[in-house]
């Protein structure tokens, strides 16, 4: 596996988006994105895909700070989900706050929590844990 | 008559008498004696009178007494006899036979087993209370002091006493006057004396004494002063002491800021105060004394007084800590701390209840004050706090995304993508300056001071509504102005005109559109407060979601394209920064209201 299958964005901001499309693709990271802009969007998307038994993404990268439903409370619906699959979640956010860090670190489904600017390193260490968990 | 003759014949007379007696020669051997003398006695060996034990022990005396006897005088000698619990007497009468003087002896039981018993009861008694007694012979001259006597004056068990010396142990002055003026007056009419007097002792100690006394009399002539002593000191220091205390108490009682008021337990009628309590309800002491509990609590504090007075009462607490209220005299209401604490007499009845009370009202005042002054450093506490979760969060956003922007630029050779790349920049840029200007704002908010006036609500809703046409809009949508037309509000009018605004422009953004939408101001005058209300029947929110999050510096709800995340907040920290209160409630679906609060006057 030298890819991420199905990669999961989930941020509002369409320069970050933009952004960590282009590294991914400078870097090969994903075969397939999937880009929503809040946490609700998200969730909705994926709870019909489990039902359907869609093929899920192996790694979501979440953002905190959304309108309509934050990545707190994405996190908090999402665990009452049953994937099939293993999914990888980190935090990418732009907040240094240690309340935001220290609570993420709480919360068992998220693997790691990473400051923005993403970079390729940051890329490359996410690839290697998405193997891991497939291990 | 031959002596010779006559002698015997006599001698041999007495030794038949009955009784313990003998007849000594003017050389002190003993010629005759009777039988019962010989059971007593054993001197058939050593005829000599000095050879008695009892006799040779107090040779002197005897000697005395015996040269009296061969004079011609009769004398008497006193022997008690402890350890046969007898008291003799020993009577000595002259005989002059053939011109020749002899002494006849006789010992009489003076005090038997029982009498003895008595005086070393008495004895015994006056130790345990520390009684010595005296008594002077005043045709004698002769003065005797017990035991106890001699402790008391602290002098050696063979002290004797000498006439003025019963005197001079009296400490000069107001003691030595008083006593010698009592015998005097004893020996004058037979009046008896009982007072307490200050002695000093033979080692200088100063003591005090009871001293009682009497005369007594033979043929209307004093011949006897009897009298005893008791110390006293040890009573008088504990006298001194509970004086001294008392003092203190007293002295304390007056002069603490504290009051004190002495209560009746059953009336609660004040029957004791100091002066402070004067000073802290400002009643004169006279008005005071007859007041009652009641006439001085608050009345919401009355049930809780008495309840815990018949706690008191019941014995359930010796005392009690509480904060109540009371009523100056002049009517203004004062905050107290109050120890109330009962006083029960022997049997447990109550005699009285004592109300210490500390006036607190200017400290709740000012920890009022400092509440409140607390409250508004949480609040901008709390601002700075959002304001740094800005900085940490939105502009390193911005930063971030710039940077990799430029990354990507200087990397890029595709000219077209470099051009999306460059517009991206300029947006992030823009978006950063916006961010900028925005916190801007929220920190000019907490250091600029701005005065309030008086502002007619109404017309400020209408002006602002006016002003804003352009942002109405196509679909239904009506502004409700329930204000009435008189009523003012005390509040920063640029702040008005603010919040004004953002409530306007929040009814517009999360209107239903399906609905005829409105948003109603309506406002009243409540206890001091201006209470304003601002509702709507648009999208809503969930409250249980998001409730803590409505205020937040850059919190968002419902993904509309122009919401910033800053309306609510300026509005509130507005509000806030003016002594204010906002609250809200919610359904989603059905719609939005707030509730403001302003205080009528500053």
């Amino acid at each position: 596996m030298k890819k991420v299958k199905l990669t999961c964005i989930v941020d509002d901001d369409p320069i970050f988006v933009f952004g960590i499309k282009k590294l991914m693709e400078y870097t090969g990271f994903s075969e397939k994105l999937l880009v929503y802009t809040n946490g609700k969007e998200a969730l909705d998307s994926l709870s019909a895909m489990i039902e359907n038994n869609e093929n899920l993404p192996d790694l979501i990268l979440l953002d905190i700070d959304m309108p309509v439903m934050d990545g707190w409370e994405f996190l908090d619906m999402f665990k009452n989900l049953t994937p099939k699959t293993k999914i990888v979640i980190y935090i990418i956010t732009s907040s240094i706050a240690r309340e935001d860090i220290e609570r993420a670190k709480r919360i068992s489904i998220v693997s790691n929590y990473v400051v923005k600017p993403i970079t390729p390193k940051d890329l490359n260490t996410i690839l290697q844990n998405v193997k891991d968990a497939r291990e | 008559m031959n002596i010779s003759t006559l002698k015997p014949s006599i001698l041999h007379t007495i030794t038949g008498l009955p009784g313990i007696a003998a007849v000594v020669d003017d050389s002190f051997k003993i010629c005759g004696r009777t039988q019962q003398w010989d059971e007593v006695f054993d001197t058939a060996q050593n005829p000599n009178i000095f050879d008695l034990d009892c006799v040779l022990k107090k040779k002197v005396l005897w000697e005395e007494k015996f040269q009296n006897v061969l004079n011609g005088r009769s004398a008497h000698l006193t022997q008690p006899k402890k350890e046969e619990n007898y008291t003799y007497r020993w009577q000595m009468d002259p005989i002059i036979i053939e011109g020749e003087h002899f002494i006849y002896l006789q010992r009489h039981i003076a005090i038997g087993p029982r009498g003895m018993r008595i005086n070393f009861l008495r004895d015994q008694a006056n130790k345990v209370a520390g009684i010595g007694y005296w008594e002077l012979d005043l045709r004698t001259n002769m003065i005797m002091w017990s035991s106890m006597t001699r402790k008391i004056h602290e002098v050696p068990d063979d002290y004797v006493p000498k006439l003025e010396s019963g005197i001079k142990f009296y400490k000069e002055g107001e003691s030595r006057d008083t006593i010698t003026k009592c015998v005097e007056a004893a020996i004058a009419d037979g009046t008896g004396w009982d007072v307490e007097l200050s002695l000093i002792t033979a080692k200088g100690n100063e003591i005090y004494v009871n001293a009682r006394g009497e005369a007594q009399f033979k043929n209307g002539k004093c011949i006897r002063l009897i009298g005893t002593f008791q110390d006293i000191t040890e009573s008088v220091k504990a006298t001194t002491a509970i004086r001294e205390s008392e003092e203190r108490f007293r002295a304390t009682f007056n002069n603490t800021p504290i009051a004190c008021l002495l209560l009746d337990p059953v009336s609660l009628t004040v029957v004791e105060l100091n002066s402070s309590a004067e000073r802290i309800f400002g009643f004169s002491r006279k008005e005071f004394l007859g007041l009652k509990t009641v006439d001085l609590t608050h009345p919401e504090d009355m049930m809780n007084t008495l309840r815990d007075v018949k706690r008191l009462w019941d014995g359930e607490a010796t005392s009690i800590d509480i904060e109540k209220r009371f009523i100056h005299k002049s009517g203004k209401t004062l905050i107290c701390k109050v120890s109330i604490s009962i006083n029960r007499d022997g049997a447990g009845k109550p005699i009285n209840l004592i109300s210490q009370i500390n006036d607190v009202t200017a400290l709740k005042q000012k920890e009022k004050e400092v509440k409140k002054f607390i409250e508004v450093t949480k609040k901008q506490n709390d601002r700075l706090v959002s304001f740094s979760h800005i900085v940490s969060h939105n502009l390193r956003s911005h930063t971030s995304n710039i940077s990799m922007l430029l990354d990507f630029i200087e990397m890029e050779t595709n000219a077209d993508e470099k051009k999306q790349q460059f517009e991206m920049l300029k947006s992030a840029s823009a978006q950063l300056s916006e961010t900028i200007m925005q916190l801007n704002k929220v920190i000019s908010l907490d250091i600029d001071i701005k005065e309030k006036e008086q502002i007619n609500l109404h017309d400020a809703i209408k002006k602002t509504v006016e002003g804003s046409h352009g942002l109405l809009p196509k679909d239904p949508f009506r502004v409700i102005n329930k204000v009435p037309e008189d009523f003012t509000v005390l509040t920063v009018p640029a702040y008005l005109d603010s919040i004004l605004l953002n409530f306007l422009t929040n009814g517009i953004k999360y209107r239903e559109k399906k609905k005829d939408s409105w948003l109603r101001f309506s406002a009243h005058s409540e206890s001091g407060k201006s209470i304003i209300n601002i509702e709507d029947n648009g999208l809503g929110i969930d409250m249980e979601r998001h409730g803590k999050k409505l205020f937040g510096l850059y919190k968002t709800f419902h993904g509309h394209p122009d919401a910033r995340g800053l309306g609510l907040y300026m509005t509130k920290s507005q509000i806030e920064v003016m002594g204010g209160e906002i609250s809200v409630e919610s359904q989603p679906g059905i719609g939005t209201s707030f509730k403001i609060i302003l205080d009528e006057k500053s």
